[in-house]
């Protein structure tokens, strides 16, 4: 599919729709509108598949070994093969590179995020729609309820050095960076 | 009160003759007969007919509602298992075998995520696991599965 530009009338509107907490905070779309990838996907890196760890059917990628079900400990041991680890804050640190993950009040995964390079907040994919990048990682926050179509509370955050980041995937981020800094300017044009 | 109709009298009742016959009044001829069973015959062909295009439009009527609000309200979710538990998903699947056709339509030309219906409904799945994830290595293997079953 190519990926689509939608106004950015319609995708502040939807955007906010979703997340009021985002309404009159400074927050940016950064992607075209693109099914090909989800927050999972988007904060290890990836923008060429979805990421999940849902087995039957094979719906979505998932790291080898990692337990096939929704809890965190699935999703921080799925993490762990990209070399992050679980850290106690999500300020930002120069030396290191952080994502943060949602969840409910039963511990099942909803979301993930992923820290800016610059520290300049926290880059999300909301399933289909495009990129944001939100101010703090409270603002997407909502029901932890299990049966809310919202993203929970934030429960964990893990960290990896650049150095880490480096011989994983933090190129195929840089390069999915680039690819859609191109697609902006063309869109501008 | 005003009365609009003719009142009926109890003198005006009168039994039919119980032994009276209207079909043995007068036999319709053989001709007559065979015309009977014929418009008989189209009249049954043609109600038949009218009830299967009225059971498939509203099953594609309530297929592209249900679909519809299910793609409104979760295209901001990531999780399958989140998606999937919406009632509209779960309405979808309820519809049994008949909505396969409208799901690989859906799939085809809106790329909704019918998978796990999809494998649910027909106890098969054509995807590799090599694929898990690619969205148009998937949708095409499930295109190339209704086609090769003429269901598409």
């Amino acid at each position: 599919m190519q990926p689509i530009f939608r106004p950015a009338s319609d995708v502040r509107a939807e955007i906010e729709a979703t997340f009021p907490r985002l309404s009159g905070a400074k927050w940016f779309s950064k992607s075209p509108f693109d099914d090909t990838y989800q927050c999972i996907a988007w904060a290890a890196g990836d923008t060429s598949r979805k990421w999940w760890p849902i087995n039957n059917p094979p719906e979505c990628h998932w790291p080898e070994g990692a337990p096939f079900d929704d809890t965190v400990g699935s999703f921080v041991h799925a993490f762990a093969t990209l070399g992050y680890k679980p850290c106690s804050n999500s300020a930002f640190e120069l030396w290191h590179q952080k994502v943060a993950i949602y969840a409910t009040s039963t511990g099942l995964v909803r979301h993930m995020a992923r820290q800016h390079f610059f520290g300049r907040g926290w880059l999300s994919k909301p399933g289909k729609l495009e990129d944001i990048v939100h101010p703090d990682l409270q603002s997407i926050e909502g029901d932890p309820s299990p049966n809310a179509l919202e993203y929970g509370k934030v429960v964990q955050i893990l960290e990896r050095s650049w150095w880490t980041a480096a011989r994983h995937d933090l190129f195929c981020g840089w390069w999915a960076a680039l690819i859609f800094w191109v697609y902006r300017r063309i869109r501008k044009s | 009160m005003a009365s609009y109709c003719p009142q009926l009298r109890p003198t005006d009742w009168s039994e039919h003759d119980a032994d009276w016959d209207w079909r043995e009044s007068r036999r319709p001829t053989s001709d007559e007969l065979r015309k009977l069973e014929l418009i008989d015959e189209r009249v049954r062909k043609a109600l038949a007919r009218a009830q299967i295009i009225v059971a498939e439009h509203t099953l594609e009527q309530r297929f592209r509602e249900q679909a519809n609000k299910w793609e409104r309200e979760t295209r901001h979710l990531s999780s399958p298992t989140q998606k999937m538990s919406h009632p509209s998903y779960q309405a979808v699947l309820g519809m049994g075998n008949e909505v396969v056709p409208l799901l690989l339509r859906d799939l085809a030309e809106n790329r909704r995520e019918w998978f796990c219906a999809l494998s649910y409904i027909t106890q098969d799945n054509p995807i590799r696991r090599e694929d898990a994830g690619k969205m148009d290595k998937m949708i095409a293997a499930w295109v190339n599965w209704g086609k090769e079953r003429s269901l598409l």
